[in-house]
């Protein structure tokens, strides 16, 4: 197979592997493969075009009778790739239909002498182990295509912030210690005193010491509940949740929204704090690669509830999470719009020049993924450091600084070598005096250019 | 009405002049001679309903401490006593059993022509400060620290420290705590009440890291209401705003409709003095707000002639308590200024200062004189008036009292007094701009 200039070449391996397996594509055989990048997907599928002419894409969504259209498409396909599989885990019924799938395993095998390849998001690799397991004692391979964050330039530092602690790392360790002595030996413990179980919360969790921020913000969760504040009580569930999603457990943090946080926006008739949960809701779906069912809730049940109050800033922040489903989807020009029509003349018109310096940020995201790297250069440095220097945000501003230095990697590598590794160097010192977890994804990229 | 002498004429003037400012609310401890319960003829408002939204069950004088937090809009023409009645009730609340109340009077706290919510909000802080210091309330550092730190990092990399005074950097190395914040707020306040060079900066930088300030505050909030419940000063903050009604239109809709979500960051509880046009803006008010109108006096219902015997004689008290009857030349003079005034107690004032300018002190108030203050205030409305304003006043004013047609105009109208709003909501253009030859002509027409 001719290798091109789009395809990883960390993935070559996994190609090679995967047209092994295939072989001809006319037996069958079922294999996963693994992706967290949507036209990265679509390019890899592309690729195998050259060795596979007559494969065929199936969509799980779009069809309507999958079982039928899978017969159907093997007759003229060599290789199936089966994608948007997403819905198989989110509701009932596309639930049952991989449970039939996974009774009737023989079926699929004496019916479709092909090669199928379907396509699975990490999470859903793991779902679909526990879901199906008698199609995954099947599985010929799991073939892995993720981009490595370091690979990402649009988002390579992108977190979960809970925290807005612009502190050096000394400076919280000294908070961390004041509150502790304040709390030592109270047992009779106020609302006021729960808010410092939930301030020592956060600052844990900004520094990645997951574990005893979970236990800061449990001990604050029963404080509110012991003061009967409710609203105070599900404030802490969310901090909980946003914790959970950041460890990576999406499960309980979805669970923690949907049980604790949500009945309790209902039950006061905040329908802004329910809007948001549900818009939290969608940013752990998002991030399991859910895009569909996570769009579907910030248009439908969190734009509207935005609109009606006549709050734009929370509409533009909710735009601008659509675009970043569309951008991660590849529809990069609807991104393109949304970012400048719907969100920067927003937060131009309320005065947030940190919003809106974000925005540029992802503007400069999308240009840089079509190939416009100049433009792209000149927002990082014209449009998006300044303000952060000037704002004195470190966070935002080491985020920032080793984006530029991913861009100007893509630029030229051998040209901004010694600029990226400066700016790298500067990221660095910023998040080792933080102590934020972000630390580490600098190191290794510094690394990385230190070496070559 | 007796006779009097030139000197005993020009004294009561004088004394009549001083207590006809209008400028400036009563103050219910020391203006109690002045003060006339107006409550009772404006119709249906009822400080009951606003003390019930708020907690308060008066008879017990308990405050339900589930009661969530509140955001009220008190709403009603500019000077038919929306000052004087938060004044009044900001007296009424502020006990140990009920609230800490902090009235902030933006009007002499900011520059009220060019008002972002972070003004309000470190006016709030700043008043707040002041207020626990006088009244030697302790609170413990490590409730302060967090705004504090919020303060040197975000106020102080941005912003030269000598540019912000001298004063705040020697506070800032000789204390923390509260005599800290409260130098950092008043001095915070002053630099963008002054309009200094900086004024835009702070603003920007609260408008920038304002999700960390309002945690920041409301962790300390939180703190002071539980210091307070234990020094039996009260059981919840309530924040008074009162001179956010002056804000023009488009200030008016970024403070409360643009910049709502802001202001609610703060979780505690508080009325802000609202203009009546906003009043009128669609659902998203009311989504957000808990809303009291305080209605004009009524004078007489819509379309008829009979106008309302107590009113009149509340609005006669009030004249009495501050012009000697002795000045009018003729009682029923006092009938026909109330008319003239619409029930709106300013006007009213207004025309009664007129009338003493008129006669300076040489003669009684007789019907000349309050036939030219009211042409003299006429005028002055004559002036906001657009042509094309008189075909719709005299729409309201002849259709039956569902006529409320709200609009750009009609909103603008109300904001300048010209459309004058009642209890049970119904409009009617102000008695003054009746008696103008164009509102005629439109009339006729």
């Amino acid at each position: 197979m001719e290798w091109t200039q789009e395809l990883d070449s960390r993935h070559s391996g996994a190609v090679l592997r995967l047209i092994d397996l295939l072989d001809d594509g006319e037996s069958f055989c079922w294999i996963l493969a693994e992706y967290n990048n949507q036209p990265y997907r679509d390019t890899v599928i592309a690729e195998l075009a050259a060795e596979y002419p007559q494969q065929a894409i199936l969509s799980a969504t779009a069809s309507t009778d999958l079982l039928a259209d899978l017969p159907k498409t093997a007759q003229h396909a060599s290789v199936i790739h089966l994608i948007d599989t997403h819905n198989w885990f989110d509701n009932q019924n596309q639930q049952s239909l991989l449970h039939r799938l996974n009774q009737r395993r023989e079926w699929l095998a004496q019916t479709i002498n092909r090669g199928i390849v379907v396509w699975l998001s990490e999470t859903n690799v793991n779902n679909f182990a526990h879901d199906a397991p008698d199609l995954w004692a099947w599985r010929k391979a799991v073939v892995d295509f993720r981009n490595h964050s370091e690979d990402q330039p649009s988002h390579p530092l992108y977190s979960l912030r809970i925290d807005e602690n612009n502190s050096d790392y000394a400076d919280k360790q000294q908070r961390l210690i004041d509150i502790s002595e304040y709390l030592q030996g109270k047992t009779d413990y106020s609302l006021a005193d729960g808010g410092l179980w939930q301030e020592q919360a956060r600052i844990l969790a900004s520094v990645g010491d997951y574990e005893k921020a979970i236990i800061a913000i449990k001990q604050g969760i029963l404080i509110s509940q012991a003061n009967h504040d409710k609203r105070a009580t599900a404030i802490c569930y969310g901090d909980l949740a946003d914790i959970l999603h950041q460890t990576g457990d999406f499960n309980e943090a979805l669970r923690i929204r949907r049980e604790e946080e949500l009945p309790v926006y209902e039950a006061l008739g905040d329908k802004r704090s329910k809007a948001m949960t549900m818009g939290k809701i969608a940013d752990v779906l998002y991030e399991r690669g859910e895009w569909d069912e996570a769009l579907s809730i910030y248009r439908e049940e969190e734009l509207p509830v935005y609109e009606a109050l006549g709050d734009k800033r929370e509409k533009a922040v909710t735009m601008g999470k659509i675009a970043d489903v569309l951008q991660a989807r590849g529809e990069l020009d609807e991104a393109l719009r949304i970012r400048r029509e719907e969100e920067l003349p927003v937060y131009e018109a309320l005065g947030d020049k940190r919003s809106k310096a974000v925005t540029m940020g992802k503007i400069a995201d999308v240009l840089q993924a079509r190939g416009e790297g100049d433009e792209a250069l000149r927002i990082r440095r014209e449009e998006e450091l300044p303000v952060y220097e000037a704002l004195g945000d470190k966070r935002d501003l080491l985020v920032c600084q080793t984006n530029l230095a991913l861009l100007l990697q893509t630029i030229d590598p051998e040209r901004y070598l010694s600029e990226s590794r400066q700016l790298l160097s500067q990221a660095l010192l910023s998040a080792e005096q933080m102590n934020i977890p972000e630390q580490q994804v600098i190191r290794d990229i510094l690394n990385k250019y230190n070496h070559s | 009405m007796s006779e009097l002498t030139p000197d005993e004429l020009l004294t009561l003037t004088r004394a009549a002049k001083k207590n006809l400012r209008y400028d400036k609310p009563l103050d219910p401890e020391t203006d109690q001679a002045l003060l006339v319960d107006l409550n009772a003829a404006r119709g249906d408002f009822s400080q009951d309903k606003l003390l019930w939204e708020l907690g308060v069950d008066e008879p017990s004088l308990s405050l339900d401490d589930g009661n969530p937090h509140q955001y009220i809009l008190f709403g009603g023409h500019r000077g038919c006593g929306k000052s004087t009645e938060l004044r009044r009730l900001a007296k009424r609340l502020h006990r140990p059993e009920l609230y800490y109340v902090v009235l902030v009077d933006a009007l002499k706290e900011l520059d009220i022509n060019n008002l972002h919510y972070s003004d309000i909000l470190l006016a709030q802080a700043k008043v707040l400060m002041k207020q626990l210091e006088a009244n030697d309330v302790k609170i413990e550092t490590i409730f302060s620290d967090r705004l504090e730190n919020w303060f040197k990092q975000r106020v102080f990399v941005q912003l030269n420290e000598q540019a912000l005074g001298g004063k705040l950097e020697t506070g800032a190395k000789i204390t923390t705590g509260l005599p800290f914040l409260a130098n950092l707020f008043a001095t915070l306040t002053t630099s963008i009440s002054i309009g200094s060079t900086h004024k835009e900066e702070i603003r920007d930088i609260v408008r920038n890291s304002f999700s960390e300030f309002a945690s920041a505050f409301n962790a300390l909030i939180q703190h002071i209401q539980e210091q307070l419940q234990q020094a039996n000063l009260g059981r919840k903050i309530l924040f008074v705003v009162d001179g956010t009604d002056r804000l023009s239109s488009n200030e008016a809709n970024d403070f409360f409709i643009r910049d709502i979500h802001q202001l609610k960051l703060i979780r505690s509880n508080f009325i802000y003095c609202t203009p009546i046009d906003i009043l009128t803006e669609s659902g998203r008010i009311s989504q957000e707000f808990s809303v009291f109108r305080l209605p004009m006096v009524k004078i007489a219902e819509k379309n008829t002639a009979d106008y309302l015997p107590i009113p009149l004689a509340q609005l006669s008290e009030l004249i009495h308590k501050r012009v000697d009857s002795r000045l009018f030349a003729d009682s029923q003079l006092l009938d026909k200024l109330i008319k003239a005034s619409g029930g709106h107690v300013r006007d009213l004032m207004r025309l009664l200062d007129y009338c003493l300018a008129e006669t300076q002190g040489r003669k009684k108030i007789d019907t000349a004189a309050a036939d030219a203050a009211i042409k003299h205030l006429a005028s002055e409305y004559q002036r906001v008036i657009q042509q094309s304003d008189y075909a719709l006043l005299v729409e309201i004013d002849q259709r039956d009292r569902s006529h409320v047609p709200v609009s750009e105009v009609s909103r603008r109208l109300l904001y300048d007094l010209v459309l004058l709003e009642y209890n049970s909501y119904w409009w009617q253009s102000h008695p003054v701009v009746r008696t103008l030859p164009a509102y005629q002509l439109a009339a006729n027409s």
